[in-house]
């Protein structure tokens, strides 16, 4: 095209962007209660009765204003599925590579609510025993969260 | 329904890695120049213009404002669209309706990505719900690897299936000019000796983060009888919402599965009397997050039993050469530029309707296609093609 084509110039954009998103009242009332009270709070649906988690103010089976009755999602649970990675990808919520040393969970609680989490045990051989699982909370530093759960730990029965 | 639409210009880009030579509106302009060139036509025969693309993975607040010459929006009607991974089919819907709906009697649908010169995954942070994930970060990855488990527990699948899926897609795209990964595999065991990078997904599952465009030209039934001697049908097109984060409902233990591919395509085989479907469908080009997907989404759109979907390609019913192929372009694992990814879809379908698929042109005669497209959350949409109406 021209003379000296091959030389293909950027333009850069290096500002960061930094956001500030309102939680909103349904997982505002639950990040504050992981945060203030290292409890699991979602919301029972007024007409199914099933728990909504993570809470809203609409039943996605229902399509009805949820309400306000607040319940407890409990501490325990049972493990249905897991997997673990083995090589560093990057996180974009980290933003940088990295490989979590805890592997990933899907965990159907006792009081029926699936939920999305971390496992303590890292053994691959271990992992296969780990069926009834435990919440363990941050002591200090909770936000408001899922983060505030550091990950789940094997417990009997 | 409206009035019939065709498709009657089909243009795409060659994907690659990086375009550093071209801006935007420049890789977009070579596949509307491409389109028209197909179609035979210049771009006054344009009356309105549809864009899209995943809009912040390159940090461009209006991309259709910086690409209205390129696009040929400038002095035309149209709009840009999101719709997160189905954009590429929600610009050829929206582009669908206003012909059906008699507003227009053409009009340009583009779906693009340019992933060289941007934060992709920078942009997924902010992914829905902003809050909810960025406060705990189990990526999509991890989701499919569960997936992937808990199919080989239920159904029987193994390992070797997912990699005959791959070998297949590779098989595909080495006959396809335009697809990204060319790799040239021979034989399942190289995929099986690539690594791990989440168990049980390999390095070889992932699909590449691809730069191109895709444009298709419809035109409503007398123009497309007037201007093309070979027009595509859009027979159908329908969209299904899920929501998010949803573990345990629909019986769906990740909350990621796409219930919304299953009620789309029952309605949409219901509204077009498809009662069986690979008898009444001849190909598919489906929208496969990963090669462990595609055998699930078969079973999703009901192109076998529940739980068979590996036994389809353990029977190699869905090669080039198969009784049903799907994929023959080397799918979404050979080509990823998302905003362009399921336009790629529909012209594939619609270029093997005509006969003009080059050398991955199925063996067999195909008269009626589907396209899919799945975003995000599981959004879907479905595009059904027929060679005459
Ligand atoms: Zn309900």
């Amino acid at each position: 095209m021209t003379d000296n084509a091959e030389e293909l110039i950027h333009v850069e954009y290096t500002q960061p962007w930094r956001y500030r998103w309102s939680t909103g009242k349904y997982i505002g009332k639950a990040y504050a209660e992981t945060k203030r009270n290292k409890r699991l709070m979602g919301n029972r649906c007024s007409k199914c009765q099933e728990i909504v988690w993570p809470p809203e103010p609409v039943c996605p089976r229902c399509k009805v204003p949820t309400g306000e009755k607040w319940v407890e999602l409990g501490d325990t649970g049972t493990v249905l599925q897991y997997t673990y990675q083995v090589m560093p990808m990057w996180d974009p919520h980290v933003g940088r590579a990295r490989a979590h040393p805890h592997p990933s969970a899907n965990i159907r609680m006792d009081s029926g609510c699936h939920i999305m989490h971390r496992l303590e045990e890292t053994d691959p051989e271990k992992l296969k025993k780990v069926k009834r699982v435990k919440a363990v909370w941050k002591e200090e530093g909770r936000q408001g969260g899922m983060d505030d759960i550091l990950y789940f730990r094997a417990i009997d029965g | 329904m409206g009035n019939r639409v065709a498709i009657i210009g089909i243009g795409q880009t060659h994907f690659k890695s990086k375009r550093p030579d071209v801006n935007i509106p420049e890789m977009i302009n070579e596949a509307v120049r491409a389109a028209l060139a197909d179609a035979e036509m210049e771009i006054k025969g344009i009356e309105a213009v549809f864009t899209g693309n995943m809009e912040t993975f390159e940090g461009v607040c209006h991309p259709d404002h910086w690409m209205a010459v390129e696009s040929g929006a400038f002095g035309r009607p149209g709009m840009k669209v999101g719709a997160a991974g189905t954009t590429g089919a929600t610009v050829v819907d929206e582009a669908f309706h206003m012909v059906a709906a008699g507003v227009c009697d053409t009009a340009l649908a583009i779906g693009y990505q340019k992933h060289d010169q941007g934060n992709a995954t920078g942009a997924l942070t902010t992914c829905c719900t902003p809050v909810w994930g960025a406060g705990f970060a189990v990526g999509a990855m991890q989701e499919f690897a569960k997936q992937a488990l808990t199919y080989m527990e239920r159904t029987g699948a193994r390992e070797e299936h997912a990699a005959m899926v791959r070998l297949k897609a590779d098989y595909g795209a080495c006959r396809n000019p335009y697809a990204h990964l060319r790799l040239g595999l021979s034989s399942i065991d190289e995929i099986l000796q690539s690594a791990y990078l989440v168990w049980p997904l390999r390095i070889l599952d992932f699909c590449p983060q691809s730069n191109g465009a895709c444009a298709l030209i419809l035109a409503s039934e007398h123009v497309a009888n007037r201007l093309s001697n070979k027009p595509v049908w859009i027979a159908d097109m329908i969209t299904v919402h899920q929501t998010q984060f949803r573990a345990g409902i629909y019986e769906d233990l990740t909350g990621r599965d796409p219930y919304s591919q299953e009620v789309a395509a029952a309605r949409l085989y219901k509204r077009n009397g498809i009662t069986d479907v690979r008898r009444d469908i001849d190909l598919a080009e489906i929208y496969e997050p990963s090669n462990w997907q595609e055998m699930t989404t078969y079973e999703h759109l009901y192109f076998c039993e529940k739980g068979e979907g590996w036994k389809m390609v353990e029977k190699h019913m869905t090669d080039i050469e198969g009784e049903f192929p799907v994929n023959c372009s080397g799918g979404v694992i050979a080509t990823n530029a998302i905003g362009a990814t399921p336009t790629v879809r529909i012209a594939e379908a619609a270029l093997q309707i005509r006969g003009d698929a080059g050398e991955r042109q199925a063996t067999r005669d195909i008269k009626t296609a589907l396209a899919t497209a799945l975003g995000s959350t599981n959004w879907t949409i479905l595009t059904l093609l027929r060679r005459s109406l």
